[in-house]
């Protein structure tokens, strides 16, 4: 699993730096948000990043599953022992990796330096808590949506496909909010796009 | 796995995922022709305003000398309402400091970076202040420092201990927080002033229960919900004195500002669950019930019982003060000015009460709402497109939100993906003109469209999946899912449905199933030719193996039977 895992690394290591990069940026921003009171900038940095992060989730799912197609990797892999599943896990563990590679940072630095310059106020632990469960279930489901539009070989349905599910996830989490509501939406939004994946990719023929 | 699990599986994710994408893309279809519908019939902000108010007993139109009667305005902003009721700003709007839902009653940050702030601390169940105070030390010496105090229902100490007791859910307004602080509880149900500067908490009576006497408040002092979308304004009578300024009737100070109450002597209205509204005797903490009510605003459909502040998008009261010169030489409650907005966001109340209750005063917003819905221009296209954009939800989801169409707040359909609190069904269901049973009847009657399209669309997979060989028991389950759940259900379907190219039946002649035993309209088995051998022999041959010849040339000897 760890040597799939790697070269899932390996082959889409331009969206692994990317998304590294930007969250570093997001940090950056932050860091001068509060230390050095640049709201304006700062906030229009950070969201502009962030969604940039978001979109980079996606993309590398798209990535990992259009490449496979059009390279028939996991057809080649399933001569050896390895079997479909456990290329699709080690996919999303990718996945998984990347976006807390991505977005621990920026939350431990949020919660460092509001700890460091707020007032021990309790609405901060809660909102930020909710929002970081928000923020990496909404990368999970970038992704997952990624791997689900990237099993084409329809380049015009995949970059459809991508943009719609995309606007409709951002859309979602602002109906929602950042309550237990939109926690579970999301939640059962990211297993049932697992669900839909791994029997698409499992039952596809050689 | 078996493949059973595996299509099982297939079905509920495809099935849950295609039903948040399709509740979501529905979700903003209806949110856009609100916001179409708010644009059509407002051209802007909707005023309504009442004047006299009727709350100033000196107040008289034959007065020479009033320059200007006094006068309440509501202002409704609903395309905001929409922006503002959306999960992701409510919640901020909920949670920041100072926001109505949050337990940040203050928090502010002085120039010199000093801060002082005011909090409930659920964990300890104690109310937290912590800002500069004037502290008198053991030597008798008073010095101002930063002190943090934690108050409960028994007292006040700079260390959080039992012996002050908790608080479990309360209720206060940051707007007098300062010094006293009101708080209700509904645990030790009875009202507290906690006293910060001087370190004391005194304790209102105990209320009566609920029951007895309709007390369930749900907020106090500034009583407002929403003021981004209806947002209250009030005027004092002016009276004209020869050569000077225009001044307030009832003093003769010339800076406004100094003729307004103070913070602490304002009147602390209460709000409660049945939209009841209260007046607190701040000394004795006991309640002058029924100083007023919460309007209610006018609808598409009847809705003649009181409402409460779960029943409207936005409300928002106004207490009225004066300051008696002549008589008890302080600011007394002269009544209040109240006003909601319909949950569809397409009427406002607007409502003046007496100190006593009485409405002295009323104005509803115009176009009506029976206009917002069908006069004015364009109105009938929206409505009819909302009508349809409903009625592409599942049946379920229009059926529970007729049962559930007085349960849910009203704010709720600015964010809820399934039930629809604001629909045209929801809101036949609330129709007042109506018995139980027959709004049940005109809800299921809104509902027609939704339920004729349950019904197509089950059928097609029921005929689809006859087709395509499934079992009885799995149409049966799909034709009732298709009609409960519509057209999720029936992409669902078409996604996960088996594939594959049917053969002609050499029995029926109808397509089949080529991976079934049997044909699954007549059920033929497949027509396997015979291996039997055939009644023709050739005869008088040799056997190849015998005949070592490798000729070529034809034999005469042969003969055919």
């Amino acid at each position: 699993m760890l040597t799939l895992i790697a070269r899932e690394i390996r082959d889409n290591s331009v969206h692994f730096g990317a998304c590294c990069v930007i969250s570093e940026i997001i940090v950056a921003a932050i860091v001068c948000m509060i230390l050095y009171g640049v709201v304006g900038a700062g906030v229009l940095i950070m969201y502009m990043f962030g969604g940039l992060l978001f979109l980079d989730f996606g993309v590398l799912g798209a990535a990992q599953m259009y490449g496979d197609r059009a390279n028939r990797v996991s057809t080649l892999l399933s001569t050896q022992a390895v079997t479909r599943s456990r290329i699709l896990i080690a996919r999303v563990l990718t996945g998984v990796v990347i976006i807390l590679i991505s977005l621990i940072p920026a939350i431990i630095a949020s919660v460092i330096l509001l700890k460091l310059r707020k007032p021990p106020l309790e609405f901060y632990s809660q909102m930020v808590w909710d929002i970081s469960i928000i923020l990496v279930l909404t990368a999970l489901a970038c992704h997952a949506m990624g791997l689900l539009v990237g099993w084409t070989a329809s380049r015009a349905r995949l970059i459809l496909g991508f943009v719609c599910l995309i606007v409709l996830l951002a859309s979602l989490v602002v109906v929602k909010g950042f309550g237990p509501s939109a926690m579970a939406v999301l939640a059962l939004l990211i297993a049932a796009i697992w669900g839909r994946i791994w029997h698409t990719f499992t039952s596809t023929s050689l | 796995m078996n493949a059973r699990y595996r299509h099982l599986i297939n079905i509920v994710s495809t099935g849950v995922l295609v039903t948040i994408l399709a509740m979501v893309g529905l979700f903003w279809a209806r949110w856009h022709l609100h916001l179409v519908r708010s644009i059509v019939s407002r051209e802007g902000a909707a005023r309504v305003q009442i004047s006299p108010t009727g709350l100033f007993p000196f107040e008289s139109a034959d007065d020479p000398n009033l320059a200007s009667l006094s006068s309440a305005t509501v202002e409704l902003v609903s395309t905001v309402g929409l922006f503002a009721g959306l999960g992701a700003p409510q919640y901020v709007l909920l949670h920041v400091p100072r926001g109505p839902g949050s337990h940040v009653y203050q928090w502010e940050q002085a120039t010199n970076g000093q801060e002082s702030y005011l909090y409930f601390d659920s964990s300890l169940g104690l109310m937290v202040y912590g800002g500069m105070s004037d502290v008198r030390d053991p030597n008798g010496t008073v010095r101002r420092r930063f002190v943090t105090q934690f108050a409960g229902p028994e007292g006040i100490a700079e260390t959080p201990g039992e012996d002050l007791g908790r608080f479990t859910s309360p209720i206060s307004d940051g707007f007098y927080a300062n010094n006293p602080q009101t708080v209700y509880d509904e645990s030790h149900r009875r009202f507290f002033v906690i006293q910060w500067r001087d370190g004391l908490v005194r304790k209102g009576p105990e209320l009566a229960e609920a029951e007895e006497n309709g007390c369930q408040p749900v907020a106090m002092g500034f009583l407002q919900e929403n003021p981004l979308t209806l947002s209250v304004t009030e005027r004092m009578p002016l009276r004209r004195q020869p050569g000077r300024a225009e001044l307030y009737p009832w003093t003769d100070k010339e800076a406004p500002s100094a003729q307004l109450p103070r913070m602490n002597s304002w009147p602390v209205l209460v709000l409660n669950e049945s939209g009841r509204i209260d007046l607190l005797n701040p000394d004795t903490l006991t309640l002058k019930p029924g100083v007023g009510h919460l309007p209610t605003p006018p609808t598409l459909f009847e809705n003649s019982r009181p409402v409460g502040p779960a029943d409207v998008a936005a409300f928002s009261v106004y207490p009225v003060t004066v300051y008696r010169r002549e008589a008890q030489k302080k600011w007394v409650y002269v009544g209040s000015i109240a006003a909601a907005a319909s949950r569809d966001l397409t009427g406002v109340q607007l409502t003046a009460f007496d100190p006593n209750g009485k409405s002295v005063a009323a104005a509803a917003m115009y176009p009506k709402p029976d206009d917002v819905y069908s006069s004015l221009p364009g109105a009938s296209l929206v409505t009819v497109l909302q009508y349809l954009v409903e009625n592409l939800h599942p049946p379920a989801s229009l059926l529970l939100s007729s049962l559930t169409a007085s349960e849910i707040p009203a704010t709720f359909d600015y964010r809820s993906l399934v039930l629809l609190p604001n629909s045209f069904v929801a809101m036949a269901a609330r129709d007042a003109n109506f018995g139980r049973v027959n709004r049940f009847a005109s809800s299921l009657f809104f509902m027609l469209p939704a339920i004729g399209l349950g019904v197509f669309l089950s059928w097609r997979v029921s005929r689809d999946a006859f087709q395509m060989g499934l079992s009885k028991q799995e149409r049966t389950l799909w034709t009732l899912g298709t009609f409960a759940l519509g057209l999720p259900a029936y992409v669902t379907y078409r996604l996960t449905r088996p594939t594959g190219a049917l053969v002609t039946c050499a029995n029926c002649g109808l397509g089949r199933r080529a991976d079934f035993e049997k044909c699954q309209r007549c059920g033929a088995p497949w027509v396997v030719p015979e291996l039997t051998s055939p009644a023709w022999r050739v005869l008088g041959a040799p056997e190849p193996a015998e005949e070592n010849s490798l000729s070529r040339e034809p034999r005469a000897d042969i003969q055919v039977q």
